[in-house]
């Protein structure tokens, strides 16, 4: 009877999933590992040990840290002249698997045999890499935590044998050879407790008609105080207006001032052509009503206000305004006469959404948070989940407000710049009086600051009157320094406006307060949210329920497998069902695991639902197809054992199909933390209609037929 | 092993609901449905809404009370319950520090714990992103998994009535579930949320089960309804037996509150498909069959 079974290509497929969920659920099963962790990793002296192998006399030069890596100089020697490829070849040679392949190490030739290379590495890609050659063995899992490097290699290894080759590059810290089975599945915070936090992007998006040919006239009527008319539009956008011209004004006047006083103001249309007549003029303009409508926004309604999609045909656009809370009656009062508004929405575009999620994964990134999970809520909300606590103010879920004022008087100051003002921002490091973000301003910000700096007196020659206006850097409204402008800078600027400023967050070296805020105004303008971001709701699951419950979980699962046992012996008589139904339930929780960890999915409270809800119709599908098999009718209508079994599958399609179909609406909208419930639950469903429900009907008609 | 046939298993004669007729058996369910609608409408004059809605929807304040070592989460929930007369507590504890979460009254809550353990501590107020996404997008997810269901039940039985009678029957197990839930003042909560959409996997299960043996055979009546009911009952039987177990051995809110709704769920599903549902297709197949017979005695 077994072999039989086992020749049966729907019991094979059923064994054969199994096992290959099983191997994804345990893929180190009975392969030997090592998992340690590194901290102190010294990459200038991984780098120099490795170009050593190849060069004579290799020499660090000095180290720079740069964008979350180091950057490092060396010199060395060559044994003979070669050509530059040959030589940066000999290089990437000698450090691959240690640099990371898309930045090519710079290499200088500074005498016939002597060469200076600078290489920027990070720690983690060193000492990886470092080990990997050093131990002929291949990493299969690398983590960079808050302060040391986590990885697993796929070898038994010595403890000694990792020390000597590390020596001084590196300290080990936790060394362990697994020996116990570890699985692949990953655990939600349900399980494993952590900190979540929901954060809403703020801001609004509406939905707009926008006509050129009836906006121009009104914003000219408006600027110009007398009658503005549309005359007529030509192609490409070009739209004329006859402007009544205003009282005693003369043709040059109303030609340089007035008029391009209009187009600077509304900078998004264009001046093509001016007409001055004796009662009116004809303005020609290119105005597209996508251009038109930026033209209204900026008017009307304060703070950023971009069109993100639209038809320029149709006229119809949509705005979102980043940052704003404004309610729909605002917005339509502030419009009302130029455009109307079609639909209204108080929340950030799908764009923003995912933007302001890349930025918190690169901010965690940066500041070492690891495992952070970051999920949509419903299409307003993100919700971040964490093994460790966020503190209150860390960066990464929220902005940091960055100003620089001077002050004016005792109790007055003035805004220099802020966080909008800057270009580009460099790596912090400790500079002579403190630790210092070096920033450049955008051209037109240095100017207006060169401006404010000679007005307040920040850069009089007068030292005392400088030393009354100095510059603070305020953190959150938090003054965190402040000093005068140096003599030399001060000259400077009296003459051009500076570019580049370094913003000092305080010293000295040993001070962790001021290197952290250098830290975060670096993340802050290195990874900028395109929003404001507000904490709605947090909260935290503690681990030990966290243990607990996945404890419970398996002590309810057991528990209920037992239970649902005694019914079918009760009802069948027949230990080989009871096996047979315990058996296929199981593969049906083996095959979602599986699944689970083949798409990386944490496992969480309603992924467990899920499993529950799907062994439930397991067994009621499998108690279907028994009930099939053992009836078998009676007299003309007695059919044979197949045909019974094909009858259940009838039912069972269509109750499945009917749950996959009532499942997917759930699947795709998410409904917060819902989504593992519903995945899980198609999931479920299909493999029991593709996979072991075929093979139970062979199983039972074996069982029932002997 | 028992050679017993299982023609001979005996169906006890109380479950018989062919000894009553079609209408008959409507009556329990409605009267069920009535109560289970009273009890949300009584709840909608009281509070104003028609379920309780717990901390994930309703929103509050968190406070946290660091440094609490010593304190039980469980034994302050009651105390604080009991003490200040609170309701819709949710207490955790983690690192030390004490979280208590509640829809409102955290003054009094930071002043008893003040006056009591010395403890102080800080507020973040909780607000509620959930509840409005679910106000928003829970219809449309619920209605476009109706319409889903619909159209494949549609599909397979090319008739209207088998659709009616699915859907209805799942949208009764949610409600009576929820009243059920109301009247022994469980609170909707994400996990009951998730509860409730598991119940429409069972009461598709047994539905489907019913409506395909009942249309689609072609024995007597009575052995068609009782063969499907005897089926139908042993699945029952163990989904009851596994929610039991699984509310017996957890001891998390969450999981017995799952638990539980599906012990609801499944007790209406007993009713609205064996009694409801069946009572309904066998009121139609009744009426189909004295047509026909009265068609072809005015042939003859």
């Amino acid at each position: 009877m077994k072999n039989e079974l086992l020749r049966d290509w729907r019991v094979l497929l059923l064994i054969a999933v199994d096992l290959l969920a099983i191997f994804a659920l345990f893929p180190r099963f009975g392969v030997s590992t090592t998992e340690f962790s590194v901290s102190d990793v010294n990459s200038s002296l991984i780098l120099a040990d490795a170009l050593a192998s190849r060069f004579e006399n290799v020499t660090h030069l000095y180290s720079i840290s740069q964008n979350g890596g180091m950057m490092h100089g060396f010199s060395f020697d060559l044994e003979s002249a070669m050509e530059y490829e040959q030589i940066v070849n000999e290089v990437e040679r000698a450090l691959s698997g240690m640099v990371p392949r898309d930045v090519e190490p710079e290499v200088r030739v500074s005498g016939i045999t002597h060469i200076d290379a600078n290489v920027t590495v990070t720690d983690q890609e060193a000492v990886v890499g470092y080990l990997e050659r050093g131990l002929d063995v291949s990493v299969t899992w690398v983590q960079t935590l808050r302060d040391s490097i986590a990885m697993r290699v796929d070898r038994e290894l010595e403890r000694e044998n990792v020390t000597a080759l590390l020596g001084a590059k590196a300290r080990i810290r936790d060394f362990e050879t697994p020996r116990t089975l570890k699985t692949n599945l990953k655990l939600g915070i349900d399980f494993l407790g952590g900190f979540y936090y929901n954060v809403k992007p703020v801001g609004v998006t509406f939905e707009t008609r926008a006509d050129a040919t009836n906006i121009t006239p009104i914003l000219a009527s408006e600027f110009f105080g007398t009658q503005a008319t549309f005359e007529g539009e030509s192609p490409g956008s070009l739209v004329t207006l006859e402007v009544e011209n205003p009282e005693n004004v003369t043709q040059p006047e109303f030609m340089e001032y007035i008029v391009d006083d209009f187009f600077s103001t509304y900078p998004s249309l264009r001046k093509v052509d001016f007409n001055f007549g004796n009662r009116t003029s004809e303005v020609v303009m290119n105005a597209s009503n996508v251009n038109a409508l930026r033209a209204v926004l900026n008017r009307t309604l304060s703070g950023r206000w971009d069109v993100i999609e639209g038809s320029e045909e149709a006229g119809v656009f949509k705005v979102e305004g980043k940052g704003s809370e404004a309610p729909e009656t605002e917005i339509e009062a502030n419009v009302s006469g130029y455009i109307d508004v079609i639909s209204y929405d108080s929340k950030v575009s799908g764009d923003t959404m995912s933007e302001v999620e890349k930025m918190i994964q690169s901010r965690s990134n940066f500041l070492g948070v690891s495992d952070l999970r970051i999920k949509r809520a419903g299409s307003e909300y993100i919700m971040v989940e964490s093994p460790e606590r966020i503190e209150k103010g860390s960066s990464i879920l929220q902005p940091l407000d960055f100003e620089a004022r001077f002050w004016v008087s005792e109790n007055r100051t003035v805004l220099a710049f802020d966080s909008a003002d800057v270009a580009r921002v460099e790596h912090y490091y400790y500079a002579s009086d403190g630790w210092a973000v070096p920033l450049t301003l955008r051209g037109s910000s240095a100017e207006k600051v060169r401006q404010i700096a000679e007005e307040v007196g920040a850069i009089d020659e007068n030292a005392e009157v400088r030393e009354a206006h100095k510059m603070g850097m305020y953190f959150n409204d938090v003054e965190v320094y402040n000093a005068s402008f140096s003599e030399g800078l001060a000259a400077t600027m009296r003459e051009e406006p500076a570019v580049s400023f370094l913003a000092i967050t305080g010293g000295p070296k040993e001070n962790e307060d001021a290197r952290k805020r250098a830290e975060e105004l670096y993340i802050n303008l290195e990874a900028s949210f395109p929003t404001k971001l507000r904490t709605v709701g947090e909260g935290e699951i503690p681990p030990i329920l966290g243990r607990d419950f996945a404890r419970q979980v398996a002590l309810a699962a057991a528990a209920a497998l037992a239970g649902v046992s005694v019914v079918v012996y009760l009802r069948y008589r027949r230990p080989r069902l009871v096996l047979a139904i315990l058996g296929v339930s199981l593969s049906e929780v083996l095959i979602i695991l599986g699944f689970a960890v083949l798409i990386g999915w944490y496992l969480d409270l309603s992924s467990v639902a899920g499993i529950i809800a799907v062994i439930g119709t397991g067994v009621d599908h499998q108690i279907v197809i028994t009930d099939e098999a053992v009836h078998k009718g009676r007299g003309r209508r007695r059919l044979v054992i197949a045909t019974r079994i094909s009858r259940a599958f009838f039912i069972i399609f269509t109750a499945a199909a009917t749950t996959i179909i009532a499942m997917s609406p759930l699947a795709y909208v998410g409904l917060g933390r819902l989504r593992g419930f519903a995945v899980v639950t198609i999931v479920g469903v299909l493999s029991g209609i593709l996979i072991t429900r075929p093979a139970y009907g062979r199983i039972v008609r074996r069982v029932i037929g002997s | 092993m028992s050679r017993q046939n299982d023609e001979d298993f005996e169906f006890p004669s109380f479950l018989d609901v062919t000894r009553i007729s079609w209408k008959q058996m409507l009556i329990l369910p409605v009267i069920f449905l009535i109560l289970n609608i009273s009890v949300m409408v009584y709840n909608y004059s009281q509070t104003g809404q028609f379920v309780r809605y717990g901390i994930d929807f309703t929103g509050g304040t968190i406070i946290n009370f660091p440094d609490s070592y010593e304190l039980d989460p469980e034994e302050m929930a009651e105390e604080l319950e009991r003490e200040l007369g609170l309701s819709q507590l949710s207490v955790t504890k983690g690192g030390g520090v004490l979280n208590v979460q509640t829809a409102s009254n955290e003054d009094e809550i930071l002043d008893y714990m003040r006056d009591n353990y010395g403890k102080s501590g800080t507020t973040d107020t909780l607000e509620v992103p959930l509840a409005e996404t679910f106000q928003n997008q829970a219809p449309v997810v619920i209605v476009a998994a109706f319409v889903g269901m619909a159209i494949v039940v549609y599909v397979v039985f090319r008739s209207a009535l088998p659709c009616l009678a699915v859907l209805v029957a799942a949208a009764l197990d949610i409600t009576e579930a929820m009243g059920l839930m109301t009247l022994f003042g469980i609170r909707m909560s994400l996990a009951t949320v998730a509860a409730l959409l598991m119940l429409i996997g069972y009461s598709v299960d047994t539905n489907i089960l019913l409506t395909s043996r009942l249309l689609k055979r072609r024995e007597e009546m009575r052995e068609r309804l009782l063969g499907a009911m005897k089926t139908g009952l042993t699945m029952s039987a163990t989904t009851l037996c596994a929610v039991s177990a699984l509310y017996i051995f957890s001891t998390s809110d969450v999981l017995d509150s799952i638990a539980v709704v599906l012990l609801f769920g499944l007790v209406a599903d007993l009713l609205n498909t064996w009694l409801f549902n069946a009572g309904l297709l066998r009121g139609f197949l009744e009426r189909k069959f004295q047509l026909l017979k009265r068609r072809s005695r005015r042939r003859r």
